[in-house]
């Protein structure tokens, strides 16, 4: 029995509602507009627009529109990925009626004048420089830009800083035009909430507009690539990609299996070897990474500069140990139950089922919420596992990317194949 | 002999909220349950003795304990506790902060006494060994230096340190590289042994749970801890903030960061709630709307800007960040200075947003059992206090301007404050 419901508004969005009885509501929209999207020489609109939105619509000034969100005591928020944008909105339930026509407007009618735009620059332009400190996604977006070469997907997710500056307000208003589309948005309200009352919101908020189907993105194909930069930090940051599964890969949650073992928590491959037996970090995680046409498992951890090497090579060591030993039954069944586990605990959060719909709505052949996911996840056995772990065959090619004294040549010892005892 | 479940207060105490539950043992362990129709059970033991109970020498030596809670008991390794609670599917973690060190863990109903048995045997049957600190000592530093690589973390410490000078508040919660090169096991043994004290460790639990089975369990888990009549030793008098700038140049960060502490009432004062709306006006921290964001961010004289509210037990502090370049900082600094001297100036329409953004905060994050119980052990080993949510309504809602007003008045944020900065500058 499903707590989803759904229903298309005709030339608008995908309406999903995802029922929790409580005090409070999420409700959010996804757009099919990631950073894949930009145009050649505009890389960052998509980031400008994000901060456009929510600044102010065409019939709510700046101070209207902080008004009307502090009055609900709603929390805003966005999200910017390759492959999408998404807005949301999270408070009481009793102000779902103000907060769905809010976040719609904002998102369909930012204000794009030339203050609007030249406000917005500066604020991605700061974040920009932020990134440079938030060293975790730096260096995660380092990865993902050299792993899909002369891919859209790698293009910077918050754009460059030269094409950035070089925005118009033109060059935004185009692109929200282009995407910003109400029949490429899923509209998804989580927590408790009428549902008769959300369509008619949603039906009054929405206006249809002709079906404007996006351009699919061309097939991505993931590359090992090692690249680095060189800065003076006590920290080496070491990301590491693997292969891994597309949205819709019929075998994605055996996917998900094996990166909950592979470093999915306290007795997680990664965190046996690499903390807890060689002391070489505080933390060695590991999580999907997926796309429409491409995925990957992705490794991240910190550690002291003269450990680099190691932990790299102790990293590569326990995914070769993992896709040649296989694994045993009771590992299956423990990665299985936490996995499970996360999952409903998860659902406890409005947000999380809201965002967990959203992804599912637009990446998904069909929605998956919790139940479903419970389902799947149930189902994994070990042919399932035996047949994901093949991909990581000796000698697979694992993408790197490094920030710290160390340089990446340096760091990709680590990954050259362990010598044969004589 | 054992107390049974009862509703707290038995006999005068402190008021906990109609809908919470509430036992105390015969030997001091408070017992604190929060009913939710959550599908999980969080559990969250709590030990009121943090950084700032330690000696100076051994200043980190809490943080320590707290790791190595996670490297076996007196019956089983490290390696068998996690495995236990993997194939529980707990969600397991721990913290140790100021005022204290805590172990949670959130399973399925169905889990909930084998994992209320794991918590305890891990955080009171901990063994101690020289090869598991040999082991763990690494991992502490990589933590330590990881949290050093963030510039707001080393703000937010900076500013603790200028606030609490030589006060153990003001010293880093990790340690210090030379604290943590000195503590050894025998170290760990005697301090734990000083601080485990059935009277300090308070059990809260929330979700969806059995009351009186709950009690029973915890009664049967706890009870052996002997009770101590041994008086706790009082933390020094909090020092008066000296007001004024510390500028600290360095390469580490590409940006500058300023960081700033007000004084504002802590945890156990009556003007606790009033703190957290001050806060919540000046620089609410989910970044929606404040008066540091409209007049710091928006006019782009800083890329990141909000302000915090941090209770102990007497005293609190607003934090107050901002991250910015070189070429603004001066600006930047001068704006907060000047929303500090407006502070006095709130309006009540201004007052009333706050209080629906706490509200709605509130409600929001205690969605979940482990954010509740977390809140609860943290609010309940505070002040004394715990309220529901509905009753954390009518405290909010009941603070008036005048309130406020009187707070500033008395706590003067515009010749009390205290800040640094740092980053590739020499002054502002």
């Amino acid at each position: 029995m499903t707590a989803i419901i759904q229903h298309r508004l005709p030339g608008g969005p995908l309406v999903v509602g995802y029922h929790l009885p409580g005090q409070t509501a999420s409700i959010g929209l996804i757009i099919d507009a990631g950073s894949a999207r930009e145009p050649a020489g505009q890389r960052g609109v998509g980031h400008v627009l994000n901060q456009a939105v929510f600044r102010r619509t065409a019939t709510c000034d700046p101070t209207a529109l902080r008004l009307a969100l502090e009055d609900g005591g709603l929390r805003k928020d966005s999200a910017l990925n390759p492959e999408w944008a998404r807005y949301w909105l999270v408070g009481l339930a009793e102000d779902l009626p103000a907060a769905l026509p809010l976040l719609a407007e904002c998102v369909l009618a930012p204000g794009l004048d030339d203050a609007d735009v030249a406000a917005a620059r500066a604020q991605a332009l700061g974040r920009l420089r932020k990134r440079r400190e938030q060293r975790e996604l730096y260096v995660t977006d380092l990865l993902r830009a050299s792993g899909f070469p002369g891919h859209p997907l790698s293009n910077p997710t918050l754009g460059t800083a030269d094409e950035i500056a070089n925005l118009r307000t033109g060059h935004l208003r185009r692109y929200h035009a282009a995407h910003y589309r109400p029949d490429r948005m899923v509209l998804a309200v989580a927590g408790e909430f009428d549902w008769a009352q959300v369509l008619d919101l949603a039906a009054s908020s929405f206006r249809p507009a002709p079906p404007w189907p996006a351009e699919p993105l061309p097939p991505a194909v993931p590359a090992a690539a090692h690249v680095g930069e060189v800065w003076p930090l006590r920290q080496q940051q070491i990301a590491l990609a693997l292969p891994g599964p597309r949205y819709g890969d019929p075998d994605f949650y055996a996917w998900a299996v094996v990166t909950q073992l592979l470093g999915g928590g306290f007795t997680s491959r990664l965190f046996l070897a690499v903390r807890d037996r060689l002391g070489l970090t505080y933390g060695a995680s590991a999580r999907l990474v997926a796309h429409s046409s491409a995925g990957q498992v992705l490794v991240y951890g910190t550690t002291v500069p003269r450990q680099a090497v190691a932990f790299v090579a102790a990293v590569a060591e326990t995914v070769r140990m993992l896709g040649q030993a296989g694994v045993a039954a009771a590992e299956l069944a423990t990665a299985k139950a936490q996995l499970a586990s996360e999952l409903v605990m998860r659902g406890e959060s409005t947000a999380a089922r809201m965002h967990t719909v959203l992804t599912s709505a637009l990446l998904e052949p069909e929605i998956r919420g919790i139940e479903q996911t419970e389902v799947a996840i149930a189902g994994v056995g070990p042919d399932d596992m035996a047949r994901v772990l093949a991909h990581w065959h000796p000698g697979v090619p694992i993408g790197l990317a490094t920030v710290g004294p160390v340089r990446v040549e340096e760091v990709s010892r680590g990954l050259e194949p362990a010598p044969v005892p004589a | 002999m054992v107390s049974s479940p009862r509703p707290y207060p038995p006999d005068g105490g402190r008021p906990v909220g109609p809908a919470h539950r509430y036992a105390r043992l015969d030997n001091g362990v408070q017992v604190v349950g929060v009913p939710l129709p959550n599908p999980s059970v969080c559990f969250a033991l709590y030990l009121g003795s943090g950084s700032m109970h330690e000696p100076a020498e051994l200043n980190g030596i809490t943080h320590v304990i707290e790791h190595l809670f996670f490297k076996g008991s007196r019956r089983r390794s490290g390696a068998e506790l996690a495995e236990v609670g993997a194939a529980l599917g707990a969600e397991a973690n721990a913290f140790t902060w100021h005022l204290g060190v805590c172990c949670h863990a959130r399973v399925l109903r169905r889990h909930w006494a084998a994992c209320l048995d794991l918590l305890v045997e891990q955080m009171t049957e901990p063994e101690f060994t020289e090869p598991d600190w040999a082991a763990e000592r690494p991992v502490v530093l990589h933590e330590k230096a990881r949290m050093e690589a963030n510039p707001k973390v080393v703000a937010i410490q900076a500013v603790m340190t200028a606030r609490y000078p030589d006060h153990p508040l003001g010293r880093p919660v990790v340690g210090t590289d030379a604290t943590l090169a000195r503590i050894r096991v025998a170290d760990v043994r005697r301090y734990f042994e000083r601080i485990l004290r059935p009277d300090r460790l308070t059990l809260v639990v929330a979700g969806g749970f059995d009351w009186e089975r709950v009690y029973q369990a915890a009664r049967q888990a706890l009870s052996g801890l002997s009770a101590r009549t041994d008086p706790v030793p009082a933390p020094p008098p909090v020092p008066e903030p000296v007001c004024g700038m510390t500028v600290q140049h360095t390469g580490a960060f590409p940006n500058v960061h300023l960081a700033y502490g007000i004084p504002v009432p802590g945890y156990r004062d009556p003007d606790y709630f009033a703190g957290q709306l001050l806060g919540t006006v000046l620089g609410d921290e989910t970044r929606t709307s404040s008066r540091l964001l409209l007049r710091v961010q928006q006019r782009d004289l800083a890329h990141d800007v909000f302000a915090a509210y941090q209770a102990f037990h007497e005293d609190g502090i607003i934090y107050t960040y901002a991250a910015t370049t070189p070429d603004r900082a001066g600006a930047a600094h001068r704006a907060v200075l000047d929303e500090f001297g407006r502070l006095g100036d709130i309006e009540p329409d201004e007052l009333h947003r706050a209080c629906r953004k706490l509200v709605s905060r509130i409600a929001v994050d205690g969605e979940t059992s482990q954010k509740r119980a977390l809140a609860a052990a943290r609010l309940f080993t505070g002040s004394g206090r715990l309220d529901t949510l509905e009753q954390l309504t009518e405290r909010f809602r009941a603070v008036t301007v005048a309130d406020l007003h009187r707070l500033v008045a008395t706590y003067r944020p515009e010749r009390s404050w205290v800040g640094v900065a740092f980053g590739p500058l020499s002054t502002l």
